[in-house]
C-alpha cells in the first residue's frame, strides 16, 4: 500500500522516533509499504524514506540509489569521517543539492560528512555493520536525521547556505523563514 | 602588475587569459556556484573553473577580504561593486562594457543594440565609480554589428577583441598618458537585465525585420518564444531562428514544416 508522505510542518517529523522493539510481521508490512511508497515517488523521485515521513515515529529508514537498496532499522552511528582522503582532492568538486520528499521541489547544498559507519538491523532482523561513503553517506545522514527530528533545512540555516526552489525549468533562490 | 579580475561567464575568459599572460592575476572574484538546468548540482562559474585550474585564489563573496593588488578589471561580474572595493586598488577598477557609452548602460547592452537594429557598437573601458556604468571613459573601440549576429556571436567577438585592447591600454592608463574623460551623462540610455519571460514576442504585432532582430537578440538565452493555439490548447512555441521553430515537447522543425503539420 502506498502511504501518504507527510509535509514539512507535520509535528511527527520533529519527534525523536522510537526504537523498534521487535522486527516482526508488523515491521515487515510497514517496510513493504514504505518501499512501495518510495518507488511511487516520481516528481521528484526519492532516494530515501524514513518512517516518520509516512507518519510512523519509528527508527526505520529505506534508501534506494541506483542498484543500492537498504532497509535500516534501529541504526547506531559507529563512526563519522568528515573528509575524503587527499587522493581525489585535485577535482573541482561540485556540491550536490539535497532535497526531501516532505518538502518537494526545494533544494540546498548541505555540507555533510564524507562517510558514516552504522550498526543496524536489516529487514530480516540481522545485525549489520556497514560503511557508507559519498552520495550514499549523504542519503544515510539525511534519513538518520529524520529519526531524530532533524530536517535538511535545519542544516541549511545553520550553514547559512542558500535554498532554491525548482520551478518548472528554473531555479529560484528563496528565503528560509 | 598585480591585478584582480571580476567576472563570471565564459565569454569574458579571453580578457582573463590576456591578463594572465601579461600581468599577475592574484585573484578572481566571481559569482558563487548556482544550480543550472535539471541536474541537482551547484555549478561553478566559468571564471571559477578557470581560477581553479590555474590555482588562482577564487573569491566568491564580495565581503571576503581581497589580496593586495594595484588594479581591478571587471567584465560581466553580475553584481554591483561597492565603493570600498574600488578604493582597494591604487589605480582603481577598469570596467569593460560592451557598448559605446553613454549609450546602453546596464545589464543588456548587446541585446538592446541588436534589437534596435544598430549597425555599429563597441566596447568602452571606463574607470569605475560608485554609479553603474557611469565612470569616465579611458578608451573604446568600435565594432560592426553583422546582419546575422546574435547576442552570442557578437559578445564573443567583442570580448575576444577586448583582451588585447586592454593589455595595450593598461600601461598608458597607469602612466597617466590617458586622462579619463567624463561621459556625456545627458545622452545616457539604460538597459535592463533580461529575464526568461522577456523572450516573449507577439507575432501579430511585431513586423518582419523587427521580429527577426528580436530573435537574434534573445539567442541563445532566453530565446524568443510565443504562444500558438493548437487544437484549442495554448502552447509555447520556441523560435530558434527566423527559419526554425520548436513546439513544446517536440523536435525543432522549419516554419514551413510546422505550418503544414498544423495547418496554420
Amino acid at each position: 500500500m502506498i502511504l501518504k508522505v507527510v509535509g514539512v510542518k507535520d509535528p511527527v517529523l520533529r519527534q525523536t522516533a522510537k526504537t523498534v522493539a521487535k522486527v516482526d510481521k508488523k515491521t515487515f508490512q510497514l517496510v513493504k509499504d514504505m518501499r512501495e511508497t518510495l518507488y511511487s515517488q516520481k516528481d521528484p523521485e526519492g532516494v530515501g524514506l524514513a518512517a516518520p515521513q509516512v507518519g510512523k515515529s519509528l527508527r526505520i529508514f529505506l534508501i534506494k540509489y541506483k542498484k543500492e537498496e537498504r532497509v535500516v532499522i534501529n541504526p547506531e552511528v559507529i563512526e563519522r569521517v568528515k573528509k575524503e582522503k587527499k587522493a581525489t582532492k585535485t577535482k573541482h568538486k561540485r556540491d550536490i543539492l539535497e532535497g526531501c520528499l516532505s518538502l518537494p521541489h526545494y533544494y540546498g547544498p548541505v555540507k555533510r560528512d564524507f562517510a558514516i559507519k552504522l550498526k543496524y538491523l536489516n529487514e530480516k532482523g540481522e545485525e549489520v555493520i556497514e560503511l557508507f561513503e559519498g552520495f550514499l553517506a549523504q542519503i544515510v545522514e539525511h534519513e538518520f536525521d529524520h529519526l531524530n527530528g532533524i530536517l535538511f533545512v535545519d542544516h541549511i540555516l545553520k550553514q547559512k547556505a542558500p535554498l532554491y526552489k525548482f520551478k518548472g525549468k528554473e531555479w529560484e533562490e528563496v528565503e528560509l523563514v | 602588475m598585480k591585478v584582480i579580475f571580476f567576472g563570471t561567464p565564459d565569454y569574458v575568459l579571453p580578457v582573463l587569459d590576456a591578463l594572465w599572460k601579461y600581468h599577475k592575476v592574484v585573484a578572481v572574484v566571481t559569482q558563487p556556484p548556482r544550480p543550472i538546468g535539471r541536474n541537482k548540482f551547484m555549478n561553478y562559474s566559468a571564471v571559477d573553473t578557470w581560477g581553479y585550474k590555474r590555482k588562482v585564489k577564487i573569491v566568491r563573496s564580495i565581503t571576503e577580504e581581497l589580496p593586495e593588488a594595484e588594479l581591478g578589471v571587471v567584465a560581466a561580474y553580475g553584481k554591483i561593486i561597492p565603493e570600498e572595493i574600488i578604493n582597494h586598488f591604487k589605480y582603481g577598477i577598469l570596467n569593460i562594457h560592451p557598448s559605446l557609452l553613454p549609450k546602453y548602460r546596464g545589464a543588456a547592452p548587446i541585446q538592446e543594440a541588436i534589437k534596435n537594429g544598430d549597425t555599429l557598437t563597441g566596447v568602452t573601458v571606463i574607470k569605475m565609480d560608485k554609479e553603474v556604468d557611469h565612470g569616465p571613459i579611458v578608451s573604446y573601440f568600435k565594432e560592426e554589428i553583422l546582419p546575422t549576429d546574435t547576442n552570442e556571436t557578437l559578445r564573443q567577438r567583442l570580448f575576444a577583441r577586448s583582451g588585447k585592447f586592454l593589455i595595450d591600454l593598461i600601461p598608458n592608463y597607469v602612466s597617466e598618458k590617458i586622462t579619463p574623460k567624463a561621459q556625456d551623462h545627458k545622452k545616457a540610455t539604460y538597459t535592463k537585465m533580461i529575464k526568461r519571460e522577456d523572450g516573449f514576442i507577439d507575432l501579430k504585432k511585431a513586423k518582419g525585420a523587427e521580429a527577426e532582430r528580436f530573435i537574434r537578440a534573445m539567442s541563445p538565452w532566453p530565446g524568443a518564444w510565443t504562444f500558438v493555439e493548437i487544437d484549442g490548447a495554448k502552447k509555447r512555441l520556441k523560435i530558434l531562428s527566423s527559419e526554425m521553430v520548436q513546439l513544446e515537447g517536440k523536435n525543432p522543425v522549419t516554419w514551413k514544416q510546422f505550418e503544414d503539420a498544423y495547418q496554420l
